[in-house]
């Protein structure tokens, strides 16, 4: 699949670096990263031409992202309401929705480049719990600006390993997505911990 | 203390040892990656690869690498090896080994 993957990259450019951001950013498991590595590679070699690929990775990621955003806003109330109806679930979720409003920046801006596996699920709680749509949308763009420049700038630098770095890459960005999950996790128990039945 | 957590919280409890795990499992695979790409020799040639990539990766001419491809009566840009041997009706393992063999002989020269 990956071969297959990078052969439509120099035929294709911008158009495919658009939809494979646009899925991405919907949880879909695709190597968007890979994609735009590769995009870096064949547009130092002179296939194609970098500022349509970054406008077009640009383009896709933010369309996903407001496609999540509005999928949350639409059904992520009533899943809040069902998971609502038990009593300690509702006090997590409570203290969740909290927790994302108080640190509405650096959630979402983060999440679109350095812990980019929570994307899709930042993204979509972002609209579940009706964050104002400038508030998603402003540090969203900015963050996916960081994504789209390092992955093309990476690809663009390294271009002859693109393969082998888009594995490091991704084993590294779930590592770390896997990582602070467990570090909002363990705040979660350690305060439940403390606190007296 | 554990115990308590556990008994409060089993399926948190559970997720957290989950990412705990995951993020190891996934760190240490990055890190093995890495070492594999310090210490690997070069790469060998690719289906998906453009003429110009090639051309750039392993320091070939372009004028040599488009005869070795039969591509000297056109403009070869944006199109992969796979897109190539298609076009010619000839195997894609045919332009890879051709490929192959003009970096071998290109490292062997003195």
């Amino acid at each position: 699949m990956t071969d297959t993957l990078l052969t439509l990259v120099p035929e294709w450019g911008a158009i495919l670096i658009a939809v494979m951001n646009f899925f991405a950013c919907l949880a879909l498991p695709i190597p968007a990263s890979l994609v735009m590595l590769a995009a870096g590679a064949f547009a130092v070699a002179g296939d194609l031409d970098p500022l349509p690929l970054w406008i077009g990775a640009l383009v896709g990621a933010s369309l996903g992202d407001q496609a999540g955003y509005w999928l949350g806003r639409a059904f992520g109330p009533r899943l809040i309401d069902r998971l609502s109806r038990r009593r300690r679930t509702a006090a997590l979720l409570d203290r969740a929705v909290t927790w994302l409003e108080q640190r509405r920046l650096p959630a979402i801006f983060l999440s679109r480049w350095l812990v980019s596996a929570l994307c899709p699920y930042v993204t979509f709680a972002a609209g579940a719990a009706r964050i104002n749509w400038a508030g998603f949308t402003l540090p969203a763009i900015a963050g996916e600006c960081v994504w789209v420049s390092l992955y093309i700038g990476l690809g663009y630098t390294f271009s002859t390993d693109i393969e082998e770095l888009g594995a490091v890459l991704g084993n590294l960005a779930a590592a770390i997505g896997a990582a602070v999950t467990a570090v909002i996790l363990g705040r979660i128990l350690w305060r439940n911990g403390q606190e007296r039945p | 203390m554990i115990r308590r957590i556990w008994q409060r919280n089993p399926g948190i409890t559970l997720a957290f040892c989950l990412a705990v795990l995951a993020s190891l499992f996934f760190g240490w695979r990055a890190v093995d990656m890495a070492l594999i790409l310090s210490n690997r020799a070069e790469k060998p040639v690719a289906g998906w690869m453009t003429p110009r990539y090639i051309a750039r990766s392993y320091g070939l001419e372009r004028v040599d690498l488009a005869a070795t491809l039969s591509t000297t009566d056109r403009d070869d840009a944006r199109q992969p090896l796979y897109s190539l041997a298609r076009e010619q009706d000839v195997p894609v393992t045919d332009l890879i080994n051709a490929v192959q063999a003009l970096i071998d002989a290109q490292d062997g020269a003195p």
